[in-house]
């Protein structure tokens, strides 16, 4: 790849402020490289999704900053710390949902658990740690081991939350909850938003399940960032077209933007342009194409057309 | 962010008494079922020494019951005890990737040595009772702590097998002082090595059978080859951990006799324990900064 796709899609978010940013952080775990000179930028008080195949890069990147990976190149600084020096005050101010539901030790009572946890964070919430527990149906006599993949990532929500931090790592948050819960997850998370001024990332393969609280999007692949922008510029950015082309048309010259994906009929076309709507429509009309309809893709939607894209330059 | 949120960690002294609730919360399963054997044999002990009709059927008589704390069973227990101790403390906690315990906020070299401390406080606890159970068990049941008797100290094998005057000496030996903490420090000894293993590799159990293996194979080795100074470590070592190393049977012109080959001291002690626990404890130090990312 990916250096086309890199410069279809912005990197740079401007001067911040931000809560999270890397530079050029590298990472390799024997001869794979798991980051490679990835260049994060997170805003403050932003819901930030990573999205990226499997194997990009998102539980390590996400690990990296809760200081639990040693990185090897580049810098990294989480709410103004670099973790690998300040890891202790860094996780302090984290609310860390990890990849692995599996949480606390299986012989311990789920309450003994949430009580260790007051003892960890001086800033615990009790009565917003009960109010979770209830919201999330937690019975805290049940032994850890014992709960389901769903009841376990309800727990770990709830532990996330219920210290306040500034920043939240939710690493496949909804993996395993049913429609109900997933649903309520994202009630909660949009009070707690409302509540606490947090800076949230999210690593997903199923954004369109917190889609509703993203507002910017990061795109990872292979460790490389191919683009983090807000999402109302993507949004406004990179759009589907649906045209009516002639018989034998071979396509504009001169776009005006990125083609990033391309499908349809013989003289029907529904391509997916990165660039501007009136330089993009205008260079199709130009090149015989009658644009009949332009919209927005979701976010989901324009993560899997760009990770598509990607894999198709790969190979 | 205000300032009231950067950065909030917790305080170490309650991280450290959480630790020794948790371990302690670990490891009482196992504990409570060592304590139901112990009141077992308690039992057993006291029954037979109380009722003439076990006597009989057990031919036991419990006033021969002696509780020396640096015999076995009463130094191979606890060193057995504490080797397998790690292996409860560190129950459930995966020490390598995301765990627990890497999670929080506290850094994570502090963490793992916090935790192991935890480990070794409950271990010196429960050896205290262990030891005051074996006292009292010893007492009721008619039994002697600690022993005070007359030893011969073997100065000539050669000479003493044919009765030659000078090769043997009387000694008159009682436990001294430092024996009763001679079961602290092997265990503690034993219990920072295997923690060195918990905390190095991942499979700290598959690590200590090797290192038995290799330990034997050398032993093997140091016997056909009649290598005198491995044999002569070893005697220190075994008897570090509780093993009979200086007390041998001999025949005499008497007749067969347990001799000693070398009387303990208090310099002994100091020197393998200093050996043995500063190794531990730069194992455990080295294990504990041992990068965890998988």
């Amino acid at each position: 790849m990916t250096d086309m796709a890199m410069a279809a899609l912005p990197i740079d978010l401007g001067s911040g402020p931000f809560a999270v940013t890397t530079q050029g952080l590298g990472k390799r775990f024997g001869s794979v490289r798991a980051l490679d000179g990835l260049d994060l930028q997170v805003p403050e008080g932003a819901v930030y999704v990573l999205v990226g195949p499997n194997g990009a890069g998102k539980s390590t990147l996400i690990r990296t900053l809760m200081g639990l990976v040693r990185y090897q190149a580049g810098t990294v600084s989480v709410l103004g710390r670099d973790p690998a020096d300040r890891g202790a005050e860094v996780r302090a101010d984290i609310g860390y949902v990890p990849e692995d539901y599996r949480f606390g030790y299986a012989w311990m009572t789920v309450g003994r658990w949430l009580e260790h946890q007051t003892v960890y964070h001086p800033s615990w919430d009790a009565e917003y740690a009960r109010e979770l527990c209830t919201r999330y149906d937690i019975d805290p006599g049940r032994k850890c081991h014992t709960l389901s993949k769903g009841q376990s990532r309800r727990v770990q929500l709830a532990l996330a939350l219920a210290h306040r931090p500034p920043l939240l790592l939710l690493d496949e948050p909804t993996d395993g909850l049913d429609h109900v819960v997933r649903d309520e997850t994202l009630s909660i998370l949009s009070e707690h938003l409302a509540d606490s001024p947090t800076t949230v990332v999210i690593s997903t393969h199923r954004v369109y399940e917190v889609e509703p609280l993203v507002d910017h999007v990061g795109v990872l692949s292979e460790g490389r960032l191919l683009g983090q922008l807000p999402r109302d510029e993507l949004r406004g950015g990179l759009l589907r077209y649906w045209a009516d082309v002639p018989e034998g048309w071979s396509g504009p010259g001169e776009l005006g933007g990125r083609v990033i994906r391309r499908s349809g009929a013989a003289r029907a076309i529904e391509w997916t342009v990165w660039g501007d709507r009136d330089a993009v429509t205008r260079g199709l009309s130009e090149a015989g194409a009658a644009v009949r309809e332009v919209a927005p893709l979701s976010v989901d939607e324009a993560a899997v057309a760009l990770l598509s894209e990607t894999r198709r330059e790969a190979s | 962010m205000t300032d009231s949120t950067v950065g909030r960690v917790p305080a170490m002294k309650a991280v450290w008494m959480e630790q020794l609730r948790v371990v302690g919360l670990a490891i009482r399963r196992e504990a409570a079922l060592v304590a139901l054997m112990l009141a077992l044999g308690s039992a057993t002990v006291i029954a037979i020494s109380r009722l003439p009709v076990l006597q009989a059927i057990f031919n036991e008589d419990m006033r021969d019951l002696v509780f020396d704390p640096a015999e076995s069973p009463w130094m191979f227990l606890p060193v057995l005890a504490a080797l397998l101790l790690p292996l409860v403390v560190w129950k459930g906690e995966r020490r390598f990737g995301d765990t627990p315990l890497w999670s929080m906020p506290v850094d994570h070299r502090r963490h793992v040595l916090l935790k192991a401390a935890a480990g070794w406080v409950w271990l010196m606890a429960i050896l205290g009772a262990f030891f005051v159970w074996a006292t009292l068990t010893t007492l009721v049941s008619g039994g002697s702590v600690g022993v005070d008797e007359v030893r011969l100290l073997l100065l000539d094998a050669v000479g003493a097998s044919a009765g030659t005057p000078g090769s043997m000496e009387s000694v008159n030996w009682a436990t001294p002082w430092w024996q009763w903490a001679l079961p602290f420090t092997s265990a503690s000894a034993a219990y920072l090595l295997a923690s060195t293993l918990m905390l190095a590799t991942a499979r700290p159990v598959f690590w200590a059978a090797g290192l038995w293996v290799a330990g034997a194979v050398v032993l093997v080795i140091a016997e056909i080859r009649d290598i005198g100074w491995i044999q002569r470590a070893t005697e220190f070592v075994a008897w570090y951990v509780g093993g009979e190393s200086f007390a041998r049977g001999v025949q005499l012109p008497t007749g067969r006799e347990v001799v000693w080959t070398l009387l303990p001291t208090v310099k002994m002690w100091m020197a393998l324990s200093a050996f043995w626990i500063g190794l531990g404890l730069v194992g455990v130090l080295a294990a504990s900064g041992r990068p965890r990312d998988q």
